[in-house]
């Protein structure tokens, strides 16, 4: 809460071993972007001795940001235009005191075997926008209704609700 | 008032179009903290200092902004170059890219502990992670299991003994 940076793992599984490309994880980062996040942390550049045999050490999770990955002369002009953007946004400020992303109780109801949800590119929560515009609009018709309307007690109700 | 310090910004603003035009957004400037940063998997923390110098260049000039170092399990066959973390041989290294961080403007990040999920001895089998598992035993009519099920060496579990 008050902090300047919303920062995420970013990138780390959306296809197999060294499938991903720059142009996949520029499409995963812009989502991110989207979704309130301004500091990009990639999951993986693992540590490889440079002598090593190619493509050297590398760690399970299968988007490689490492200079053994054939994408990595081009890399930089993803980075630069990561930086470009964050630059921007990372003067912002929240519009919100808390960001949940919905439907997280969903999510947490699926069965399945996975021990822990991924939501590489912010998959599942696309309808968050959607829910803080209708947070917005029912923010904004509690602050223009007077006390005496009838409609004032209900929508207080849901007011606090939402805000805590 | 407002209504009319509006109109008053209309009239002006014809009076001033290329100052209105011309008013460019500037980029901000590209800092360490706008650039990208990315998780810095150590295997075995097998890492030496001119590897360490050679690979940071190339992660600066690929513009990355910083590194979050997270220790985890080695490569297999690389054993004899593994360094216990926190160890004085490991602070040495940490040491040394801290100083290369530091020349060539990078961040450094760590996790909260090794492997993933972050942990370390610290984290005591009351706060750990845990999951539920099964096994298929077959029993005969009126058979006892004798044993506490055994899930895995070392892990027992305790079942509801059929009677």
């Amino acid at each position: 809460m008050g902090k300047p940076l919303a920062s995420a793992e970013a990138a780390t599984w959306l296809n197999e071993h060294f499938l991903s490309s720059l142009a996949d994880i520029k499409s995963s980062v812009d989502q991110y972007f989207l979704g309130g996040v301004n500091h990009i942390v990639y999951h993986g550049t693992n540590y490889s001795p440079p002598q090593a045999t190619w493509p050297g050490w590398l760690f399970y999770a299968a988007v490689h940001a490492t200079p053994a990955n054939p994408f990595w002369k081009d890399f930089k002009t993803l980075n630069d235009y990561v930086a470009r953007c964050q630059s921007f946004l990372q003067q912002g400020q929240p519009d919100h005191q808390v960001l949940l992303y919905f439907p997280f109780a969903d999510r947490n109801h699926q069965a399945g075997r996975d021990l822990l949800h991924h939501f590489d590119g912010m998959q599942g929560f696309e309808n968050t926008v959607q829910f803080f515009l209708a947070l917005d609009a029912y923010i904004s018709l509690y602050q223009s209704l007077s006390p005496n309307n009838p409609f004032y007690r209900w929508t207080n109700n849901i007011y606090l609700l939402v805000s805590g | 008032m407002n209504g009319y310090l509006i109109k008053l910004f209309f009239v002006f603003s014809f009076f001033y179009p290329v100052q209105f035009l011309t008013a460019q957004i500037e980029w901000p400037p590209i800092t360490q903290t706008s650039k990208p940063w990315t998780r810095w998997w150590w295997q075995g923390s097998a890492v030496d200092e001119p590897g360490l110098k050679t690979t940071m260049k190339w992660y600066q000039e690929a513009g990355l902004g910083g590194l979050e170092i997270t220790p985890i399990y080695g490569v297999q066959g690389q054993e004899k170059l593994f360094i216990n973390y926190l160890t004085p041989a490991w602070m040495d290294r940490f040491s040394f890219v801290l100083s290369e961080a530091k020349k060539l403007n990078l961040g450094i990040d760590m996790a909260s502990g090794t492997g993933w999920p972050f942990g370390g001895p610290w984290v005591t089998e009351s706060d750990a992670c845990k999951y539920f598992t099964h096994k298929t035993y077959q029993l005969s009519g009126g058979q006892m299991l004798r044993r506490r099920a055994q899930i895995s060496p070392g892990l027992n579990l305790l079942l509801p003994l059929p009677t």
